[in-house]
């Protein structure tokens, strides 16, 4: 407290002295017989120098950062297929408008320079030329044609699809990543948040999934609507149970539906049987197409793989999809790096809530063989599902039921 | 002619008015003339310091999460004194980080450059450019300025709420900005922040109509459209942009607010969160993206323009030298600002639009190179063979152009879809706007406020204060925001509270960022104290400072009720009559000064 009230004196104090101080300089300069609102011909001078300085600094600085940062130490190679195409381009137009920032930066401020004020001067009256306005239309729009056309076919090529491709999905939520494999069939089986629970975060839908979910709600729907019809609960808490409840009966409602479809028939949801969930590391095979298809649990996240040039957002309540190649493994990217220690990565690109910063999960490219091991030796969902199940007892009652 | 008659009658009928309100002129009281003014030379003021007011409010924050960013976990007693329970010992709350990033872009964006510029200098020299008494609705414009003081006054206390202010970003993208389970500044900071744009939007619409009418309406005789000063025109052009765009944000944000407690599905599909699976289903949050960029592509060049506008005059005033290619100037602000509606889509390329919508909006925005590189072009020409004065605001004029090239030239990597790919959400990013929309439009404001300074408060800014601030801030921005374009061509994402070890060879870089923000953002201090120091003590001012040929010159010193204490001028000219081959020794010519003989018989025509 005393600090603070010693801290206000000071700036008080200090703001003040300053005022004193401009006011004895500005007396003594009108003495001197120095108008306020005329710029002396020191002044001038001193100005025009530092412009000079100034222009300098500002070239110094662009090659200075250019050669440092603009190099394969810092910018992440390109690792994908259309992450060469994607860095010619962008060399391309980092050269284009290298030249025409020194160009205009140097006219601009050599202009600024040369033609400070001189008593003797007149400014030569000069309105417009309209040949010259006609070639600084022209050129800039001749340059941005070949620049539009060039960008136009390397974004065609990002956005094929590719024939064959592996279907990978990324489940983005909260603050973490999963990626779902799509199995043998190299389709994603369907999922709806409705089935959404601690033990499937991707809420895929299995017939198992189903039922295992229609059991956890009705449990906690007769949970919830006791705790409202026994009437303890406080005003505020009654308004929260009660939302709980109307979302609770919407998700069973919608799961009735799931269900319905299965038992008529219409559905097998068969498809999820055969997929992979992986929380920790992405493994990628190198040299194969691949599909992403991405997905949200709550707010929009952004999938973000520098590497690969890759990035697109995960918006709930639909799905977005980015097709690249991965050309480099992981092995070799160390190797070239010389840096032990490197992985690919993949980031949350999206303002997403408190840790989106720490939103992040290591990818690995590794050869096909080792991709085809590494994918054989994983639990499917269905098996997970069965195996859960199996755990809680329930499998045999819902083949009971039947 | 005929038009010109009756502007004249409808001025002369204004001006009558005035007379009998002189009767009471002598009864104003303290909060008629400084609180509850309708005379638009005192709004100006308001809205001038209100501004600044919130710009430091807003360089505050950014400097605590610079702080953060430079130092990271590092422990700062003086953020624990500013923010309190937000910096627990010293260390900021990652989310107060993300709060304090969006109310400093909220700020700064709508606060300090919509209305701080606009209404600053839209209010000042609109009449007295064009010959005007005061503007078309006094009352209206004592309106707009309330609603925008209303709309400041929220969003600082939203500054102050339990849960903490607003945290989505100042784009506040939904679901994240409409579920307050997602994150503890969607609760009732975001509220706040809602209430705060829409009264904020009001002001801009009111304000809007109000500078088109006048510039339309009551132009004194002779100021045909194409005699009008450069900078009525960006004001035009500005306030035609607001007033077709601010409507759409206006639209996106209350659906968010009916999103938010009405439980409606406008921008929420399929949501799970907090153990819970929401019944909204259909909403697309894309939706939302494509209205805020309608409104938010044309926003940067609502802040833009009137900062151009103003630069074009200070540099042909101070070049001694007409604006090079007037009638080119104000064909590409049109070209602009037609542009900056079919151009949205660049902010969404990864959205998952379609891509045939991206190619179509790489093409569009990288149309808008060409009108900018035309005013790039006529700025550096109307430098050359000058007789160049460098007042402060010439040196801050000529700086706008500097940053607005530097700025703008990455802008056409960002509008490649495929470039782009990369680049969103990076710190290239944050270069990129920060140097070509937000430092060169502050720049415009500081060159504006410089220059039209003795206009304001009759008196002279200290002009080695004005250098100082000047090469000091120029120097920051740039040493802040020039080598964070190599941090986004690395991939360090933006909004992060800190980086990964894998972004652990830009340690060094961030902390020389950080310095140099601290010690920008240091100096304007100076330029506060020079500002108030000069309104109260400056040596008082000449009627013609800077020897400019346009109006408000023609103004007494001490401004009045009216403008003008007899007539009001009739033009003559065009504004730029700099330097004219005439054998005079004087170097301009008065827009109210009628033609000579000599020019009679030359049938200049401008
Ligand atoms: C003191 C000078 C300034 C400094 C040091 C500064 C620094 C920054 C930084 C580092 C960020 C990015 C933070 C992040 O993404 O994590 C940021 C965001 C932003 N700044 Fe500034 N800035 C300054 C002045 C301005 C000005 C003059 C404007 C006016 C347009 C502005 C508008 C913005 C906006 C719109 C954002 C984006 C906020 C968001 O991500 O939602 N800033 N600023
Ligand atoms: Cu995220
Ligand atoms: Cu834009």
């Amino acid at each position: 407290m005393l600090m603070n009230i010693a801290l206000i004196a000071l700036i008080v104090l200090t703001v003040l002295t300053a005022a004193r101080l401009l006011n004895v300089i500005q007396a003594a300069a009108t003495l001197r017989g120095q108008k306020a609102h005329e710029v002396s011909e020191s002044d001038n001078q001193l100005n025009a120098f530092i412009w000079l300085l100034y222009l300098v600094g500002l070239l110094g600085m662009f090659v200075y950062l250019t050669v440092k940062y603009y190099n394969d130490q810092f910018v992440p190679q390109a690792a994908s297929a259309h992450g060469e195409e994607v860095d010619s381009l962008l060399n391309l137009n980092f050269i284009v408008i290298s030249i025409a920032f020194v160009i205009t930066q140097v006219l601009l401020i050599w202009f600024s320079w040369k033609y400070r004020y001189n008593k003797t001067r007149r400014a030569t009256h000069y309105a417009h030329n309209n040949n010259l306005e006609l070639i600084w239309t022209l050129v800039p729009a001749v340059v941005m044609a070949v620049l539009v056309l060039k960008g136009l076919i390397v974004w065609s090529h990002i956005t094929d699809d590719d024939e064959g491709a592996i279907n990978l999905e990324l489940y983005a939520r909260q603050f973490d990543w999963s990626a779902r494999y799509s199995g043998a069939d190299n389709a994603l089986g369907k999922a709806n948040y409705t089935m959404i629970n601690n033990d499937n975060i991707l809420g895929l839908l299995s017939p198992e999934s189903i039922m295992e979910q229609m059991t956890l709600l009705r449990r906690d729907s007769t949970v919830t609507d006791s705790s409202i019809v026994n009437g303890f609960l406080p005003e505020e808490k009654l308004g929260k149970e009660k939302t709980r409840l109307r979302r609770i009966i919407h998700q069973i409602r919608t799961i009735a539906g799931f269900r319905y479809e299965y038992e008529t028939g219409a559905e097998s949801f068969a498809s999820t049987y055969d997929d992979v969930i992986v929380r920790d590391t992405i493994y990628l095979p190198v040299n194969r197409p691949i599909k992403l298809t991405m997905r949200s649990q709550d707010v929009i996240h952004s999938a973000y793989m520098p590497h690969f040039r890759v990035h697109m957002y995960c918006v709930p309540g639909t799905e977005t999809y980015f097709n690249f190649t991965p050309i480099i493994t992981s092995e070799e990217m160390k190797e070239k790096l010389s840096d032990p220690d490197f992985e690919y990565r993949l980031y949350c690109n999206n303002i997403c809530g408190a840790t989106h910063f720490n939103m992040m999960l290591p990818i690995r490219v590794i050869d096909g063989e080792a991709y085809d091991t590494w994918a054989a030796g994983k639990k499917t969902f269905g098996q997970e599902t069965t195996e859960r199940l199996a755990a809680k007892g329930w499998i045999t009652r819902f083949a009971n039921n039947n | 002619m005929s038009q010109v008659q009756s502007n004249q009658v409808a001025q002369e009928s204004i001006h009558g008015h005035e007379h009998a309100h002189d009767h009471h002129d002598h009864k104003e009281t303290f909060i008629t003339k400084y609180i509850f003014s309708q005379d638009h030379k005192m709004i100006a003021k308001q809205f001038l310091i209100t501004g600044m007011f919130m710009g430091l409010v807003g360089m505050m924050l950014s400097l605590f999460f610079r702080l953060q960013l430079g130092w990271p976990g590092q422990e700062m007693p003086i953020l624990e004194t500013f923010l309190g329970k937000w910096a627990p010992d010293g260390v900021l709350d990652p989310n107060f980080y993300l709060a304090a990033v969006t109310i400093h872009g909220t700020i700064l964006i709508f606060m300090v450059l919509t209305a701080g510029l606009s209404g600053t200098f839209s209010n000042l020299l609109i009449p007295l450019q064009l010959g005007a008494r005061d503007m078309a609705s006094p009352f209206l414009n004592m309106l707009s300025y309330w609603f925008f003081f209303a709309s400041s006054a929220v969003m600082m206390v939203s500054l102050f709420v339990e849960t903490g202010p607003a945290s989505a970003g100042w784009t506040v993208y939904p679901p994240l900005s409409a579920l307050p389970e997602a994150s503890s500044g969607s609760g009732l900071g975001m509220t706040l922040w809602l209430v705060s744009i829409i009264l904020f939007i009001v002001s801009v619409l009111i304000g809007g109509l109000n500078y088109i009418t006048t510039v339309l309406n009551l132009r004194t005789k002779g100021m045909s459209m194409t005699r009008m000063p450069l900078t009525i025109w960006a004001f035009l052009i500005t306030a035609i942009l607001g007033l077709l765009s601010f409507p759409v944000l206006l639209a996106a944000g209350l659906l968010l607010l009916f999103d938010r407690s009405m439980g409606t599905s406008f921008y929420l599909s399929d949501i799970y969160i907090s153990g819970q699976a929401m019944e909204q289903t259909g909403g697309s949050p894309v939706l939302y993206q494509h209205l805020f960029w309608f409104l938010g592509h044309p926003e940067v060049y609502i802040i833009l323009l009137p900062s151009l506008g103003i630069t074009s005059e200070v540099l042909a005033v101070n070049s001694r030298k007409p604006i090079f290619g007037y009638r080119a100037m104000i064909g590409s602000m049109l070209g602009i600002a037609f542009l900056s509606f079919i151009v949205w889509g660049h902010h969404m390329f990864v959205t998952g639009m379609d891509p045939l919508l991206g190619s179509v909006f790489t093409f569009t925005t990288l149309l808008i190179a060409i009108p900018s590189a035309i005013k790039a072009f006529n700025y550096i020409t109307t430098l050359w063979k000058g007789n160049i004065v460098f007042t402060p605001g010439m040196l801050f004029a000529i700086g706008v152009v500097s940053l607005f090239i530097s700025g703008g030239l990455t802008g056409i990597i960002l509008a490649d879809s495929a470039l782009d790919v990369n680049l969103h959400h990076t710190y290239f990013v944050v270069a990129h706007f920060h140097l070509v929309m937000g430092v060169a439009s502050m720049f415009g404001t500081f060159a504006g406020v410089y220059h039209w300074f003795p206009k304001m408060f009759g008196r002279m800014m200290n002009k080695k204060l004005g250098y100082i601030h000047f090469w000091v801030t120029i120097i920051s921005a740039y040493g802040v925001f020039f080598p964070m374009h190599y941090m986004g061509l690395a991939g360090v994402p933006r909004r992060y509270y800190q980086n990964f070890e894998f972004f652990d060879g830009f340690a060094d870089l961030n902390v020389v960022i950080s310095i140099f923000a601290i010690i920008g953002g240091l100096v304007q201090f100076l330029f506060v104290f020079n500002f108030f120091y000069s309104a109260f003590r400056g040596p008082k001012a000449p009627k013609n400072p800077w020897k400019s040929a346009t109006l408000e010159w023609t103004t007494p010193v001490k401004g009045i009720h009216g403008n003008w204490p007899g007539e009001i001028p009739a033009v003559h000219r065009w504004p730029y009559d700099y330097s004219v081959p005439n054998g005079e020794e004087r170097d301009f010519i008065p827009q109210d000064e009628a033609l000579s003989e000599q020019e009679k018989e030359a049938k200049v025509t401008h």
